[in-house]
């Protein structure tokens, strides 16, 4: 199983409304496509590539935070859709991550939380309600993104059982 | 013109299809707020006025004072306070922050459905009731617009303290107070918590309250907060009282007697509304504005930077350090020794790595006069950040420009005597990236800054 894969792609492709090509695996196993006649290879190139149409104008610091985001996902995640007990410390890391930022990259909603959103979603579906809990800032994250206009336009989003506890328990002001 | 008519002939629906903000360009508030240069209630209509898109112009040659006490002013806003508004037409005259930012802001930020505005509602009322007595209570007296008595300022901070918790635990599982996204509220509730995060809110502080600070920090980030606000400070080190500011800040406006009644008035009563920001702009407009290079007011010295880093960069280190020690010289320059205060926060290598060039890249300008290496080490989850820096001047040459001044206080920076022999090994070590740190973790990584 495979968590960086073609439906993904076609999902962030669906968010910002361009074209993803024909995509496939190469002989290699190295998810491929086709744009403007050029032959892109590997998830980061084929996702930053998607997002550089609409992702103009971002700081260089910015893009390379997103470039490293997006490695780290693309080389981690797969492992992590496969193994449960993987899955947990490459979340937690993620979780940590988030504790101080609202976003991946940092202040700004990028392309790094959209993919990053599409990859994680099987892995965040199939927690259980304390698992949730000690992930909160994913879970957090994850509630926010998934909020955003077209996110959601093909999947439903996630039922965050933890969040709802605090929904019924709020803080007292 | 032509165009639309066509276009409403061929298609009789396509007015019905109108997008709902289409309809609401004509209502959308134009007009000219009153205010004193950095006064945190205008920056509520000015952030608004920012995501709304409605055109909001300070008015210009106002003068805190006078223009609010003139009789053309008190006729159109009875209470002489500031922030005041008038649209352009002059039909809507409003005074009260909220109430401005409020009339200039649009469905989005007011939140959609009467739940969600009252939730906005809600916020509003907090901060004005929870946060701002006890955010002037506790910083008034360290900008010497108030006098220092310990037990109101402890008292004060206790309960801010305690309100930011409450703030804190709500936003645990949130990205923003009500919707996903940015409304009033966080405006509203954000320009009342600057002056607390620019003056009071140290780094240690900040650390025991997480989901606000990184709250804070996201909406300070915003495009369109900063075009307002700039690049926001943040408060250092715990704050220290100077009796003599507030001596001379209390004097200086001594002249007309009227005023030296209400500063009395305003030591006993720290909610008094608008009083104390004026003092408050002095105060801000009276640091430095940026300088040039400010090495330049240095001496020379003979130790040539340039020379040393091309040294560094083509030759070996066996070669590189005898050739700094022989060049170096003490009287103009210093080395010194610097250690990030959190490694605890430090997760990810390459999030560390970040950390470092950044830094780097926002001391661009000081790059001509200093020379670094700052190494990382350890590993994911375990590591430290440290590094050997050298550059002309004794003092620490961070405060000479406000461009430097964003991540220094993130470490603890020692002055190294260059004649020591600790000194030698330590730049022994960072300059050749070997070694270890103080808790035996290995090097990692290290970023030259030259």
């Amino acid at each position: 199983m495979s968590a960086c894969n073609i439906d993904v792609i076609k999902q962030i492709g669906r968010y910002y409304n361009v074209p993803v090509g024909t995509v496939c695996y190469s002989t290699d196993k190295i998810l491929t496509t086709v744009l403007d006649k050029e032959s892109i290879e590997g998830f980061t190139s084929i996702v930053l590539r998607l997002a550089g149409v609409n992702g103009k104008g971002a700081s260089k610091e910015q893009s390379l935070l997103s470039y490293q985001w997006l490695e780290h996902i693309a080389m981690y995640a797969n492992q992590a859709a496969s193994n449960p007990a993987f899955a947990k410390g490459f979340l937690q890391g993620i979780n940590k991550a988030l504790e101080k930022n609202t976003y991946l990259t940092g202040q700004y909603l990028d392309v790094t939380d959209i993919a990053g959103y599409y990859v994680l979603y099987p892995m965040i579906e199939r927690l259980s309600v304390s698992e949730q809990e000690s992930l909160i800032n994913v879970c957090r994250w994850t509630k926010h993104i998934q909020a955003q206009p077209r996110v959601c336009s093909n999947q439903k989003p996630l039922p965050l059982n933890t969040l709802n506890l605090a929904i019924l328990a709020p803080a007292v002001h | 013109m032509k165009c639309q008519c066509q276009s409403h002939r061929s298609s009789p629906l396509s007015l019905r299809n109108f997008p709902p903000s289409l309809s609401e360009v004509p209502t959308m508030a134009a007009g000219v707020l009153y205010t004193y240069p950095e006064n945190f209630r205008a920056y509520k209509a000015l952030i608004a006025a920012q995501y709304s898109g409605a055109d909001v112009k300070v008015a210009p040659n106002f003068v805190f004072g006078e223009t609010n006490k003139s009789a053309e002013f008190l006729k159109k806003f009875p209470a002489g306070k500031v922030p005041a508004y008038e649209s352009a037409d002059g039909k809507v005259l409003l005074s009260e922050s909220n109430a401005i930012a409020y009339y200039v802001s649009d469905a989005a930020l007011r939140g959609g459905d009467a739940a969600t505005q009252a939730r906005v509602w809600q916020w509003a009322s907090w901060a004005d009731s929870e946060l701002l007595p006890a955010s002037c209570a506790w910083v008034f007296p360290y900008l010497g617009i108030m006098q220092f008595n310990k037990q109101n300022v402890e008292r004060a901070k206790q309960d801010l303290l305690a309100a930011l918790k409450v703030l804190d635990s709500h936003l645990l599982t949130r990205t923003f107070l009500v919707t996903e996204r940015i409304t009033l509220a966080d405006i509203i509730v954000f320009t009342t918590l600057i002056h607390a995060f620019q003056h009071v809110l140290e780094p240690s502080l900040r650390a025991g309250l997480g989901n606000v600070s990184r709250w804070f920090g996201t909406l300070a980030a915003q495009a369109r907060v900063r075009a307002v606000l700039g690049a926001l400070a943040l408060c250092a080190q715990a704050p220290v009282y100077d009796a003599k500011k507030f001596h001379d800040l209390s004097h200086k406006k001594d002249s007309g007697d009227k005023k030296k009644e209400k500063k009395a008035e305003k030591k006993e009563q720290p909610k008094k509304k608008e009083e104390p920001q004026p003092e408050l702009a002095d105060e801000i407009d009276e640091k430095p504005k940026e300088s040039k290079d400010p090495f330049d007011s240095m001496p020379k010295g003979t130790f040539n930077m340039d020379d040393f880093k091309r040294c560094y960069s083509n030759e070996d280190e066996a070669k590189s350090i005898p050739y700094f020690w022989e060049k170096f010289d003490p009287e103009n320059y210093s080395i010194w020794y610097a250690e990030y205060k959190y490694p605890e926060e430090l997760a990810k290598v390459f999030m560390s790595c970040n950390l470092i060039t950044g830094m780097f890249q926002r001391l661009d300008k000081m790059r001509k006069q200093a020379f670094a290496s700052v190494c990382l080490f350890g590993e994911d989850n375990n590591s430290s950040i440290s590094g050997v820096w050298v550059w002309r001047g004794q003092d620490l040459a961070f405060p000479l420009s406000p461009d430097w001044q964003i991540d220094y206080e993130s470490y603890d920076w020692k002055k190294l005597d260059p004649a020591s022999p600790e000194t030698k090994k330590l730049v022994q070590e960072y300059f050749s990236w070997s070694g270890a740190d103080s808790k035996g973790r290995k090097f990692n990584q290290g970023k030259i800054f030259k």
